[in-house]
């Protein structure tokens, strides 16, 4: 037999060379589906696996076909945010033990707490909310907690005008926070519906009432969203402006700013037929220390208050020049065991008590709001 | 229907479920797993890495020791300084040796926390020390990463040559897992293990290091990884599961360097005491409690004393106790957060000392008055 001694053709160089790199790319495209397969794989097992979610936001409270969840009356829950961090509701269904009379002694000063769960104190003891502390930073005042997990300021304001009116408080403090006004363009939070307010030409309107029962597909598909959030190729997406939630939710709230303008219109419009006062507030959260697209938000919400003459306070200002140890304080870490879902991040015991002592700060020293509060003592 | 019909049919079939449902869900996988990874190189992109941040120098024994005459100061926005003696130790004043008749001696044997990670030499609780018990001065031989398995070996070869008449040998909970590992964030490291019921040195001398990188910061990174999750979910990745898994493997390691520190501090004319340091993660019950009563079962059957600091900082209300340990956006050095601030590290120096006082040896030792025992 003879031997050829011609080179054969594929074995040159360049041909190793191509096949080298032909071994080095399926062995990448092979990891790279590995790490996918194992996504897709995590993924779908979530989504079987998604828990039938509860009935109610919280325990403490109920269905309600205007508002579509609101406080159970008279409830203790000794342990909601940790071992003994509870929560109580009065008989009118306010956070707090404390029932309230029709209407304030003379000479006090009744002041409504609205807003959501930063409100409403979620994380911390009855007494350690920022509108509990009020009671011992304003002479003669009695607060009424009337924040609300999870609501946003349309919520707040539905609420406030069927139970909150009837308590006739001279004070209304609205407090405001960056994702209240992404809640409020929708009928539904995580799939849970609500109501919402639109614009009817010069007039607000509710949409959205009675608020349907609650389904269980709402929620799965809520649930299902959250999840489809965990995909590495969502969250790539959303580092780019464009797929961003955040900048996607500032710019839908921007379009819609007559919502807002209308909100604020409604409530200058009742306390001045009330010869009552309100005061819009924005707590700033965690994400509001940098500067954000929220901040163009927190400007305009400023100039609309002024249009409407409503007094607005801002707090980010102040947290931001906190020290940076504090501000770590102001915020609650990690969940004890058995705790509410989500604590983290809202205020601390120590955040409260900062809120608090700012409020009062501008509600004694601002003369034109110092003068308006001994007004409305006078007048009862 | 011939075979040779059946078989392009099961042909035709095979093809058609491939470029239906196997080569979409391929396609979706590669797109999945390459977001993935292009995320992932961002985060490592996106890594700032302070190459040498412990401010140490190579040990043939210990893997890492403090940088001989160091005085640096480090962090921001808050600075703090770091100084060192000869011997790498870090000493809020200068000291020598040879020590006053009137003197006595503790040193501090420890990780980090001991170190005083973020605060200043003369805030740590080691240098509190000297202020609240009298006629104490103090040492402190502890550095930043420091496993038991280290702490114990710079104690055993470079304690010997300063009189003493205390040891403390301080350390926290995770300082027990340090002991399985070869490398603590690019710094390699000995390992301690028991052959024939002696101590032995592995990984010894360790490789040299060449500090902290962008790689030492990888691994942390990998639980991001899908298929991490995805193995980790095939275990039991509960603190208390962790915890156990690494105690089934150095445990007896442990308990044998402390006997042997025991022996060691007599032989010194010393005495030593263990001391364990709560993080936030003790301050609530949870899985390290089952550790902490094992240490104390420990100790109690080996008749070494032991600090527990754990019960009675619970008793600090949280909105008080939350001030003992350096925040995330306070950090003033790498790595600093978690530790105790300068307020934490005055607690717990006084709260040692307490129990310090109620330990007779130790009392002895330091020739406390019987006023300063009953405090």
């Amino acid at each position: 037999m003879s031997v050829s001694t011609t080179p054969r053709r594929g074995a040159s160089p360049l041909r190793a060379l191509l096949s080298l790199l032909g071994v080095v790319l399926a062995c990448v495209v092979a990891v790279l589906m590995l790490e996918g397969g194992a996504s897709l794989f995590l993924f779908a097992g979530d989504l079987r696996s998604a828990r039938l979610p509860h009935d109610n936001v919280r325990e403490h409270t109920k269905f309600d076909t205007l508002l579509g969840w609101v406080n159970d009356r008279n409830i203790t829950s000794p342990n909601e945010y940790g071992p003994g961090i509870g929560i109580t509701t009065n008989g009118h269904g306010f956070r707090g033990t404390r029932l309230l009379s029709s209407a304030p002694a003379a000479g006090a000063l009744r002041v409504a707490c609205s807003g959501d769960s930063f409100t409403i104190g979620y994380g911390v003891d009855d007494e350690h909310t920022w509108c509990h502390h009020l009671e011992s930073l304003l002479p003669a005042s009695e607060t009424m907690n009337m924040g609300q997990a999870a609501y946003g300021y349309d919520q707040a304001y539905l609420w406030f005008m069927r139970d909150g009116v009837p308590y006739a408080p001279q004070l209304q403090i609205v407090a405001l926070n960056y994702v209240q006004f992404e809640r409020a363009l929708t009928n539904n939070f995580d799939g849970r519906f609500k109501p919402f307010l639109e614009m009817d030409g010069a007039l607000l309107v509710t949409r959205g009432v009675p608020v349907p029962q609650q389904s269980v597909a709402a929620l799965r598909g809520a649930y299902s969203m959250r999840v489809i959030g965990d995909l590495r190729f969502v969250q790539w997406l959303r580092r780019f402006g464009r797929f961003d939630a955040a900048e996607r939710a500032a710019r839908e709230v921007d379009a819609r700013w007559a919502l807002v303008d209308g909100f604020v219109g409604a409530l200058a419009a009742h306390h001045a037929d009330r010869k009552s006062n309100v005061l819009l507030v924005y707590l700033p959260v965690r994400r509001d220390l940098r500067p954000t697209s929220v901040d163009r938000r927190r400007a305009r919400l400023a100039a609309t208050a002024a249009a409407h003459g409503v007094p607005f306070l801002d707090l980010t200002g102040a947290l931001r020049t906190m020290r940076a140890d504090s501000v770590d304080h102001a915020f609650l870490g990690k969940a004890p065991a058995g705790a509410a879902p989500g604590i983290e991040g809202h205020y601390s015991n120590f955040g409260n008590a900062w809120v608090a002592r700012e409020l009062a700060n501008y509600l004694t020293k601002d003369p034109q709001m110092a003068l308006r509060l001994a007004g409305a003592r006078r007048a009862r | 229907m011939s075979d040779g019909r059946v078989s392009t049919w099961a042909r035709k079939g095979v093809v058609a479920v491939l470029l239906v449902i196997v080569v979409p869900l391929a396609l979706l996988a590669l797109i999945e797993g390459s977001a993935s990874a292009w995320l992932m190189a961002a985060d490592i992109r996106s890594i700032k890495a302070d190459s040498n941040f412990r401010r140490a120098q190579y040990d043939t024994l210990v893997g890492w020791i403090g940088t001989p005459d160091l005085h640096v100061t480090e962090g921001a926005p808050r600075s703090v300084p770091i100084t060192n003696n000869h011997d790498g130790m870090r000493i809020a004043h200068p000291v020598t040796p040879a020590l006053a008749h009137s003197r006595h001696r503790l040193i501090c044997s420890g990780d980090s926390f001991t170190f005083g990670s973020g605060v200043g030499d003369t805030d740590t609780f080691c240098a509190q020390l000297e202020s609240v018990l009298p006629n104490v001065e103090t040492l402190n031989m502890a550095q930043r990463g420091f496993g038991i398995d280290q702490a114990y070996l710079w104690y055993k070869r470079d304690a010997v040559r300063w009189p003493h008449q205390v040891h403390l040998f301080a350390f926290i909970s995770n300082d027990f897992e340090r002991m399985t590992m070869t490398t603590m964030t690019g710094y390699s490291k000995p390992v301690l293990r028991l052959a024939n019921g002696a101590l032995e040195v592995g990984n010894t001398p360790p490789p040299k290091w060449k500090g902290s990188s962008k790689g030492s910061y990888v691994l942390r990174l990998m639980p991001r990884l899908r298929i991490v999750q995805l193995l980790q979910g095939t275990t039991d990745n509960s603190d208390s599961a962790q915890m156990a898994r690494a105690e089934h493997s150095i445990w007896d390691v442990a308990e044998a360097v402390f006997r042997d520190l025991d022996r060691l501090n007599h032989e010194r004319g010393s005495q030593v005491v263990l001391v364990y340091l709560p993080t936030t993660a003790d301050m609530m019950p949870g899985a390290y409690d089952a550790r902490r009563a094992r240490l104390a079962a420990f100790a109690s059957k080996a008749g070494i004393p032991l600090v527990d600091l754990t019960a009675e900082m619970r008793t600090v209300p949280p909105d008080s106790s939350q001030w003992f340990f350096i925040t995330n956006s306070e950090l003033t050095s790498q790595g600093a957060s978690g530790h105790y601030t300068p307020k934490g590290h005055r607690w717990v120096a006084e709260a040692i000392a307490r129990q310090l006082a109620r330990v007779p040896s130790v009392s002895a030792a330091l020739a406390l008055s019987a006023a300063e025992r009953r405090r």
